[in-house]
């Protein structure tokens, strides 16, 4: 196992501009050794380290099997917008992988529906992506999820979309819902405009046998959980990657501490129901 | 790459904080081989001419004329920071904000018609946008060295916003407003200064100004228990940053 | 042999024979404070003072006679404001040199030499062991082992002493871990009338007794022993209902108290530095100017991590906003964590009840009545 208190360099292979402030990095690790140690699964998140700048916790948002790691990354603060200066050819530093994952093992016969909001899809392309490549392995030892997946996704405006392109791909084995808090008059827009939790109407799903993973502001997780217990999902099977201020990675700096929980290590993932108690209350 | 110019200016101050830029010896070689100093009356003769990245700004604004260089230093400024008590929080000069100029003019001077000022002094901030505040009466010179990498390499710069004491506690140095019953303003203040006073025994008196969030009527009620009169309370706040230690107060008290 | 007894002179028997080999931290005078420090002679400890700790304050002086502290006694005096995290997870440490330059970054670490000497602790007290257990948890028990505190852990050797003499603040016996050490020592000192009973904990604690001029131990020893707790016992004023832990702070989180101590806190941190258990730290890049290349990006420095405190203001600060802005919210989280949160992740409370957060508030916040105040509706 490689030490992953020390970050260690990682070439961007190449960047793809998502929207105005967001692009995706596929990045390459330099080191053959740390090669074959570095293993993630869907949802946990890297440690990305600018010297002198300092680190940022990022989602990694490709599929374990991916050749690249990559990560789409939101211009937020003073490493985000260093990496948004970067080109391909580049070296970052990383330390990684931490956290929970999305609990695959609990989908396999099951509805899936995915819930994202802006960035927020990112941790989730990873899952997406993951059972895409996972429905096209032929084997019969592939276990590719069989029940019904959705995903429902809403961003500011159509051009805050991220993965618009992808999502065409995705309806291979999704169905996919999107919506926009307000539609841009300057640019054709045929999907929803609204809540994301109206898009639930329009889903035709069996609640008491759905699995749902979701990521995205605060505010509408919890909106959304709501109405998934509202319509009768069990909090059990309500999965939600929550951020806070990450420091250390390893659960030893206490920054990012969301009641009894340290959403670095015993998150991001969370079972709904093991942090319920704390969700709505303010300045936790 | 090309050096960013900088400017030093000065307003009413000691002029105590532009010395620490002199004072920085192991750093100023560095300085002036990353940075143009292309105006620095107490360093250099370079006249005022043209646009400035940085502008480094001491003192308050205490007369007419200072109202409007200053915004015309702002208009030739990429990026303003005020460096010091003075420039911050108008400075040891501004306790004439809460008295009246003729009778202090008079104590000062042997012939105060010839003195014209405002009866205020106030921080660059009131009067102009300001990039960032280095506090301090004088500044420390690794904030100022923090702050200038920090507008080179693109980031925020990481200067302590939290109490004196977690500097002490980190130092090692006994508590005195616990262990001696001193009137210590460090969990009030800023830390920053590398707990200079009370390393030697002395008790912190603010300089560095108010921390985020102080607290500063808990304190206060604190020293009262200790002894100190109302009286005794307010004139330990009045110092340097007697202005910014007032604004919280208020603010804190709403 | 677990037990062994020295006449009371030949303490500093044990104390050369343990400067050969170590470096030796002990409870020390310094300022009007006891606080530890290295020392170098066994008359540095302050034997015979009596601190009087209360809400806030804290005032060193000999024997006070109100507390009959036999006259013979060395360690009469309590806990001062430090503990083992300033030596096992020092205030400021370097967790690597970096260089950046166009082709790569590198990284480097230069295994701190104070790292690898032996140190021994003398001195320390049940809550500072159980507290130092509980930073076990922390920085070794967790997915990532701390390497550095790893390496000053191994390194150290542990002398407790039984508390027979609790500070005004204390309530250890309530949060079950003392005053007397139970386990997690080298070697536990009880300080008897006329001698030392030793209890030896580990192969390293009985090496020091090696060739030293030792006495059997004596069941009336033992009862001395026994008898003399019991009577520190009965003096411990303060207490926590660790039964009510952690129930009594969930149910109430949005309790009217939190506002009320918000009124009196005044978020300095003092009892985040001086609490035993609070390991909170933040990493950042330290560049000096002489680091700066005029080739920029190119650049070397370091990443410090130091002491930091959920009391700081942006201590919970993501990009645009912060969790916890209010003194209210933070107040809240600290003393949660210490007494609840601390029992879901680590299985046991975070507070030792060595009274260090009382003592050493400006203000004088204390614990154990906020916790009790949660109580009222």
């Amino acid at each position: 196992m490689h030490d992953k208190s020390i970050p260690f360099e990682a070439t961007i292979r190449w960047i793809k501009k998502e929207t105005r402030d967001t692009a995706t990095y596929a990045l390459k690790i330099n080191s053959r050794e740390i090669q074959r140690t570095y293993t993630f699964k869907p949802g946990q998140f890297n440690m990305l380290y600018i010297p002198g700048i300092g680190e940022a916790p990022i989602s990694i948002s490709s599929s374990p099997t991916d050749h690249e790691i990559m990560h789409t990354i939101r211009i937020a603060g003073d490493v985000t917008t260093y990496i948004s200066r970067l080109n391909a050819g580049d070296v970052i530093g990383v330390r990684g992988p931490f956290g929970s994952n999305w609990p695959l093992e609990e989908i396999e016969d099951r509805d899936l529906m995915i819930i994202a909001g802006g960035v927020g899809i990112a941790p989730l392309r990873s899952v997406i992506r993951h059972i895409l490549m996972s429905g096209r392995r032929k084997k019969p030892t592939s276990r590719a999820p069989i029940g019904r997946k959705f995903i429902l996704y809403g961003a500011k405006t159509p051009k805050d979309m991220i993965f618009r392109d992808e999502f065409p791909r995705y309806m291979d084995a999704f169905q996919v819902f999107l919506t926009v808090d307000k539609a841009d008059p300057e640019e054709y827009w045929r999907g929803e405009v609204g809540l994301i939790t109206g898009l639930l109407n329009k889903v035709s799903f069996n609640p008491l046998n759905t699995v749902v993973f979701m990521c995205g502001p605060e505010v509408m997780m919890q909106g959304m959980t709501k109405e998934m217990i509202l319509r009768g999902v069990p909090g059990e099977k309500i999965f939600i990657s929550m951020e806070r201020n990450m420091n250390c990675g390893m659960g030893v700096c206490g920054h990012c501490m969301f009641g009894p929980k340290f959403v670095c290590k015993d998150g991001p993932v969370f079972r709904f129901t093991d942090i319920e108690g704390f969700l709505g209350i303010k300045e936790i | 790459m090309k050096r960013p110019r900088i400017g030093v200016f000065k307003f009413t101050s000691c002029d105590g904080c532009q010395l620490t830029i002199l004072n920085m010896e192991d750093e100023i070689l560095d300085i002036l081989e990353l940075f143009d100093i292309a105006y620095f009356r107490e360093a250099t003769d370079k006249p005022l001419r043209g646009q400035f990245d940085i502008s480094i700004v001491e003192g308050s604004i205490s007369t007419d004329w200072q109202k409007e260089d200053i915004v015309d230093i702002r208009e030739r400024s990429r990026h303003l920071i005020t460096i010091g008590a003075c420039a911050t929080s108008g400075g040891l000069q501004a306790l004439r904000n809460w008295a009246s100029l003729s009778s202090y003019k008079k104590h000062v001077y042997p012939s105060p018609d010839m003195i014209t000022a405002l009866s205020t002094s106030t921080p660059i901030s009131d009067h102009v946008y300001v990039d960032y505040e280095l506090w301090g009466c004088p500044i420390n010179k690794d904030a100022l060295s923090e702050t200038l990498i920090s507008f080179l390499i693109g980031k925020r710069p990481g200067i302590p916003r939290y109490s004196l004491c977690m500097e002490c506690k980190r130092h090692g140095i006994p508590c005195i407003l616990v262990s001696n019953g001193e009137p210590c303003l460090g969990p009030i203040t800023k830390a920053g200064c590398g707990a200079l006073c009370t390393s030697f025994e002395r008790p912190c008196y603010g300089c560095f100004g108010p921390k985020d969030d102080a607290n500063i009527e808990s304190l206060m009620r604190y020293f009262h228990n200790l002894g100190l009169t109302q009286k005794d309370c307010i004139s330990l706040l009045d110092k340097m940053n007697s202005y910014a230690y007032r604004k919280v107060r208020i603010e804190g008290s709403k | 042999m677990t037990k062994a007894k020295i006449k009371k002179d030949h303490l500093k028997l044990i104390f050369d024979r343990l400067k050969t080999s170590h470096r030796i931290i002990g409870p020390k005078v310094e300022g009007n404070v006891i606080v530890l420090a290295e020392i170098a002679d066994l008359r540095d400890i302050p034997a015979g003072c009596k601190e009087q700790q209360g809400r806030g304050t804290y005032r060193l002086g000999k024997n006070s006679s109100q507390l009959s502290v036999a006259s013979s006694q060395i360690f009469s005096f309590s806990v001062g404001p430090d503990s083992f995290k300033r030596f096992m997870s020092p205030p400021v440490r370097e967790n690597f040199a970096f260089k950046k330059s166009k082709k790569g970054i590198s990284i480097s670490q230069n295994s701190s030499q104070v790292r690898e000497i032996s140190t021994a602790f003398i001195g320390m007290r049940a809550c500072d062991i159980a507290a130092l257990r509980l930073l076990d948890k922390v920085f070794l028990e967790g997915p990532v082992k701390d390497a550095g505190y790893d390496s000053l852990r191994r390194n150290s050797l542990i002398v407790g002493i039984n508390c027979l003499y609790p500070g005004d603040n204390c309530f250890c016996s309530s949060m079950d871990t003392g005053p007397v050490i139970r386990d997690g020592f080298d070697m536990a000192v009880t300080e008897l009338d006329d001698s030392f009973l030793l209890e030896i904990g580990t192969v390293r604690g009985r090496e020091i007794l090696n060739g030293l001029p030792i006495d059997e131990v004596s069941d009336k020893d033992l009862s001395e022993k026994v008898s003399k707790i019991e009577k520190c016992k009965k003096m411990i004023k303060k207490s926590i209902k660790v039964s009510e832990l952690p129930w009594l702070i969930y149910r109430n989180l949005e309790h009217p108290r939190w506002a009320d101590v918000a009124g009196r806190c005044l978020a300095c941190g003092n009892c985040t530095q001086v609490c035993p258990t609070c390991f909170c730290n933040s990493s950042y890049d330290n560049l000096q100017l002489s680091g700066i290349s005029k080739k920029l990006p190119e650049l070397s420095g370091a990443r410090i991590r130091t002491w930091d405190s959920c009391f700081s203001t942006n201590f919970a600060r993501v990009h645009g906003g912060n969790f916890r802005p209010s003194r209210r919210a933070r107040y809240r989280q600290w003393m949660s964590h210490k007494l609840a949160y601390w029992i879901d992740q680590f299985g046991s409370p975070g507070c030792v009840g060595c009274g260090r957060c009382i003592t050493w508030c400006p203000v004088g916040i204390d614990i154990t009545q906020e916790l009790e105040a949660l109580h009222a509706r």
